[in-house]
């Protein structure tokens, strides 16, 4: 539905942008003092027990207006030590001047479920920053339901090609309070001849749910599904049915969820209030040390 | 609703009354006689509110109520000359012996009216803001809003109202208010008793309200009365016409944009009058041709139009009943069909409003007035795509409004010292905030009937206009009631206004009011776009709440001029706004309506924090002569804090504005020539800019889950960085708009022709900035977007007699 809705809201965008440039709207150059431009340090990192990598990003940010650079700018002497305070063990990242990143070996720290972990940056000029994070408990194929489900019928689109409705319900049980979760599957559906056909399905922001220690969440998804057809291969025939599906089941911690979901939404919509860029690090500076998991799922409704 | 509350708020109230009456009879002389009676327009027999009544040699004065009423009371046997005096109108007087109760209707003569053009100036006494105990209130001159120029030509009293000190317009063409700090959401606009929600046509560039068919239009900032309740900020109370009880008049004109016409009359001759007015937008047709060049076709277009009717009838000396309502709608509209595709889409929303009212004079001394009152307000937006005649998608969006309240207020005059109020109110509001109804396909139907949250607000109050040698005192208390998911909260809101006066032109004035507002607007985009959600304070998002305290100074001095200097503070409790990140559209539960998705969904994305607001405002005010009009000064500061949103830290509104100014200047050169001319200054709104940017390296992508975005890989992306909220501050706004009208005395009327021009010095003024880069990439600048160069406009309007 939010496809639709972003669909139609964008041409009703245009028309209201025709209806008001009839009273007249005028680009100009401002005649103001350009926004003071703060060089900040920026710290990305994101830990999974499925990496392995464990991986710093050190760069600054740039001004935004004015002189622009094509080169990102990296910090390469700044020292960064990782520990896991579940153990109480601490490495530190090496900069790899050939990928311009903070990495090691995850065999040298591993990444464990449940583990807090804890990254200090230390610059040149003796600055010190560092954040925290607990990896996610780990997912089980089985945390993730098919709920309920329509696949409606079989529809001409005015190109010549074939439609179909669908509605799927998704259930995540196992979900634990402090942690967001997330699916992203593709629908198996089976037509009339046998064929089979998929459609990748996903939640560009909203799929993102927080979790509920003893209790389940729902995920549901409504949109039209296209159907590809080879060339000279017979249409689809109805019923279609739907026979699994398979996809990928995340969690992640709030650094990360907070990261994707301010990313998604910060544009350049002059009426929408900014959002402002997430940090979890100590001392000014931005970006987020987050941590993730997931499962594959193949499930069957 | 807990009956037992009810009944111990009731008994309290009465309490109060009845303790006050009781003091200020036991300082009263036994023997005494009242005068009371009506004052009216004479030429249409109109209600005169706010006409100063005195009596000399007692040197007693009080106030029309805005139906006219008026009473005084004073001892028997000391005879007196009564006296009415009112800007516009020459003074009346009558000898009165004072020795029997007596009862009288006044008509007052307007020296300047559009029948007898030939009078060039006002040259009647006003009412001294000297002598007023009450601050923070201006009434709205409304004979001068048809002459200040306005955008198109449109007279508008929203515009009018934002060039007094202590207003802050939104943003280029908006008629959205902030009142000392306040969002627009915390204005009480009230119309004939009945709330209005959202008081603006064409996404907030012109006002609901018709001027034509107003009769009076009071702003209070500050210092509120007890009567007023249920808003943070602001009460702009309007009154519209009664309609001629005379003889038949109306109105016609045309303008660029819209046609207005109003007409009033006799019903039954000096029993019952009637006044309609209404007006329409003709942009659609105008643009229609544009649109259609631009878009292959379609028929789309953009209306508004709205409609004021008011009926009264006499039933007897004592009583009058009044009708009025308020219909007014905009519509944004899109038909654009192909041979085998249809996108159609209706966008509008509209209030509605009906009032009953029934005055009761019960003696002399003591008016009473009821009134039933419904206010509605609703948004709908409709979509529907079409293939090949089958129905592919159709989306129907709704939140409305509808509130049902009863309000019964009384005056009691015992004695020239006193003016006491008491009332309650009750209103019931019936929320839906979002109900949708989706189809897509043939076989996929979703109906999300939104529960209707019922909430019930209420407040009784009491408050007395004591005058006592050179004290003004004006002490009230409200105490207002809500009740939401069975639950309810009583609180006592304690109002206070003081003035001494120094001398009979000069006065040191004081007050405080405390105030609860149990209801937000929830606001996605900063700008008030009618899709703005309106939510009741619930269990988990509590009721607002403000203090203010002010203090200032008032003189008048020869020549009509009046001066006041105000110094305010204001703390808000419980503002709120959404949450970073959070979205304003739900995620609909399509199996289980009800279930997951609640009608209080909102709630867990908005996060509530405090606000502080205090600064300065001069008001330089000239009511009388050739030249007339104001000087407004406003030194403020306006800063927010939420928990949740800018890290915590406090930032500033973006309408913080630390300096604001207008002036406006009418000036009447002759019988058939008037100028007048608009100057606004204002700091440039606070707004959150990029700063700088930082990219991802793109070496995660290999390890970050392609669930999130692979197809733009957004950790690549520009990501910007806005440093604080609010950072920023837009180029200083400034505008002079200057207005001439002509007008021609016909044997049927009188003919006017205005001519002017909005923005005359095509002021530049940003409506938003944004960055543009280079062709080569290398230098990315700031630009701005304005929106309304100089635009002339000429309108004709006819006053037939």
């Amino acid at each position: 539905m939010m496809k639709h809705l972003t669909y139609k809201s964008m041409r009703l965008g245009w028309i209201l942008i025709v209806f008001f440039g009839f009273t007249g709207c005028y680009d100009q150059a401002a005649e103001v003092d350009l926004p003071t431009y703060n060089k900040r340090t920026v710290i990305t990192s994101y830990l999974s027990p499925k990496d392995q990598n464990i991986t710093v990003e050190l760069t600054y940010t740039l001004p935004y207006f004015g002189k622009q650079v094509a080169d990102v700018p990296r910090v390469g002497d700044a020292k960064v030590v990782i520990s896991d305070m579940t153990v109480g063990k601490s490495v530190q990242l090496p900069f790899d001047s050939s990928i311009m990143l903070y990495r090691i070996r995850a065999f040298a720290l591993p990444i464990v479920n449940d583990h807090e972990y804890r990254i200090d940056v230390i610059m040149k000029d003796g600055t010190t920053h560092w954040s925290k994070t607990r990896i996610p408990p780990a997912l089980k194929e089985a945390d993730l339901k098919v709920g309920k489900f329509v696949v409606g019928k079989l529809e001409q689109s005015n190109w010549g090609g074939q439609s179909v409705s669908a509605s799927l319900e998704m259930i995540a049980g196992n979900t634990q309070t402090g942690f967001y979760y997330s699916p992203q599957f593709e629908m198996v559906l089976e037509d009339g001849n046998g064929d089979f056909y998929g459609s990748l399905l996903y939640f560009p922001n909203e799929g993102i749910e927080a979790g509920k220690t003893g209790d389940a969440l729902r995920y549901l998804f409504n949109d039209r599904i296209y159907i590809d057809q080879f060339s000279g291969g017979s249409p689809a025939l109805d019923p279609l049915i739907l026979k699994e599906v398979v996809g990928t089941f995340w969690v992640m911690d709030e650094g990360y969820k907070e990261r994707y979901v301010r990313e998604m939404q910060i544009s350049d919509n002059p009426f929408a209030e900014p959002i402002l860029m997430y940090s979890n690090w100590s001392n000014g500076a931005i970006g987020a040390l987050g941590s993730y998991d997931w499962v594959e799922a193949v499930i069957t409704p | 609703m807990n009956c037992r509350l009810l009944n111990t708020i009731g008994a309290m109230v009465c309490f109060l009354l009845g303790f006050t009456v009781s003091a200020v009879n036991a300082q009263a002389p036994t023997q005494k006689a009242s005068i009371s009676g009506y004052l009216r327009e004479k030429s249409s027999g109109e209600m005169l509110g706010n006409v100063v009544v005195a009596a000399a040699p007692s040197n007693t004065r009080t106030l029309s109520n805005s139906y006219g009423f008026f009473s005084i009371t004073l001892t028997k046997g000391q005879p007196q000359w009564v006296y009415f005096r009112f800007p516009g109108f020459y003074t009346d007087s009558l000898y009165w012996s004072a020795k029997l109760d007596t009862a009288v209707n006044i008509e007052l003569d307007a020296i300047q009216t559009a029948e007898s053009v030939g009078t060039v100036e006002i040259r009647a006494k006003k009412t001294t803001i000297a002598d007023r105990a009450d601050m923070s209130r201006i009434d709205i001159p409304v004979q001068q809003i048809k002459d200040i120029p306005a955008l198109l030509g449109e007279k508008d009293v929203m515009k009018v109202i934002q060039l007094m000190p202590g207003v802050q317009k939104g943003g280029e063409g908006q008629s959205g208010i902030y009142v000392r700090g306040g969002g627009p959401d915390q204005n009480l606009i009230v119309l004939d008793e009945a709330i209005v929600y959202n008081a603006s046509h064409l996404f907030g560039f012109f006002s609901l309200f018709n001027g034509d068919a107003l009769r009076s239009v009071e702003l209070v900032k500050g210092g509120f009365p007890s009567r007023y309740g249920g808003r943070l900020s602001s009460v702009i109370d309007m009154n519209m016409k009664e309609g001629n009880n005379k003889k038949f008049a109306g109105e016609v004109g045309i303008g660029i944009i819209s046609s207005r016409a109003v007409f009033e009359g006799p019903i039954v001759k000096g029993k019952s009058s009637f006044m309609i007015s209404g007006r329409r937008t003709y942009l659609d047709a105008l643009v229609q041709p544009l649109i259609m060049a631009t878009t292959n076709g379609a028929n789309a277009g953009y209306y508004f139009y709205d409609m004021n009717a008011k009926a009264n009838y006499i039933l007897s000396d004592r009583d009058k009943l009044y009708v009025s309502g308020y219909f007014g709608r905009d519509k944004f509209y899109l038909n654009d069909k192909t041979n085998q595709t249809q996108f159609k889409t209706n966008f509008g929303w509209g209030n509605r409003t009906l009032t009953t009212r029934w005055n009761h004079q019960f003696d002399a001394k003591t008016f009473a007035n009821a009134a039933l009152i419904y206010s509605h307000y609703d948004l709908s937006i409709n979509l529907l795509q079409k293939e090949n005649d089958t129905s592919q998608f159709e989306l129907d969006y709704s939140s409305t409004i509808n509130d049902y309240g009863v309000k019964y207020d009384v005056d009691y005059r015992p004695n020239p010292k006193h003016l006491i109020r008491s009332g309650f109110s009750v209103i019931n509001h019936q929320f839906s905030p979002s109900a949708i109804v989706l189809k897509v396909g043939k076989d996929f139907n979703f109906n999300r009937k939104i529960q209707v949250i019922n909430t019930y607000e209420s407040g009784v109050y009491v408050e007395d206009q004591w005058r006592e040698g050179r004290w003004n005192l004006y002490p009230g208390l409200r105490v207002s009631h809500y009740v939401v998911d069975q639950k309810q909260v009583v609180n006592p809101e304690p109002r206070m206004s003081v003035a001494y006066n120094i001398r009979k032109d000069l006065a040191l004035k004081g007050s405080y009011a405390l105030m609860n507002q149990y209801i937000h607007l929830l606001s996605s985009t900063g700008i008030g776009l009618p899709t703005d959600l309106w939510v009741p304070a619930t269990a988990n998002v509590k009721a607002m709440q403000s203090q203010q305290f002010a203090a200032g100074v008032a003189k008048d001095f020869n020549k009509g001029y009046s001066l006041s200097v105000e110094g305010y503070y204001k703390t808000m409790n419980n503002v709120i706004t959404y949450k970073e990140g959070a979205s304003f559209l739900l995620n609909d539960d399509f199996f289980n309506p009800g279930v997951s998705v609640n009608e209080k969904a909102w709630e867990s994305q908005v996060t509530s924090g405090q606000g502080w607001s205090y600064g300065t405002e001069v008001f330089l005010q000239k009511q009388v002569g050739k030249l007339s009009g104001w000087i407004g000064y406003t030194l403020s500061w306006t800063q927010l804090q939420f928990d949740q949103v800018n890290q915590g830290e406090k930032f500033y509104a973006k309408y913080d504005r630390r300096h604001d100014a207008s002036v406006v200047a009418i000036y009447r050169l002759n019988k058939l020539f008037t100028a007048s001319a608009t100057w606004v200054y204002g700091t440039g709104n606070a707004i959150t800019m990029p700063q700088g940017y930082l990219r991802g390296s793109g070496h995660y992508m290999g390890s970050i889950p392609e669930v999130w975005d692979p197809a733009s890989g957004f950790f690549n992306n520009e990501i910007i960085d806005y440093g604080k909220r609010n950072s920023f501050r837009m180029e200083a706004y400034h505008r002079l708009d200057v207005g001439f009208q002509f007008r021609k005395e016909k044997p049927r009327g009188i003919k006017t022709w205005e001519l002017s021009f909005y923005n005359a010095y095509n002021r530049f003024n940003p409506f938003f900035y944004y960055g543009q880069m280079n062709d080569q990439g290398t230098v990315r600048t700031l630009r701005k977007a304005t929106l309304f160069p100089m635009i002339p406009s000429l309108s004709w309007t006819f006053k037939f007699r």
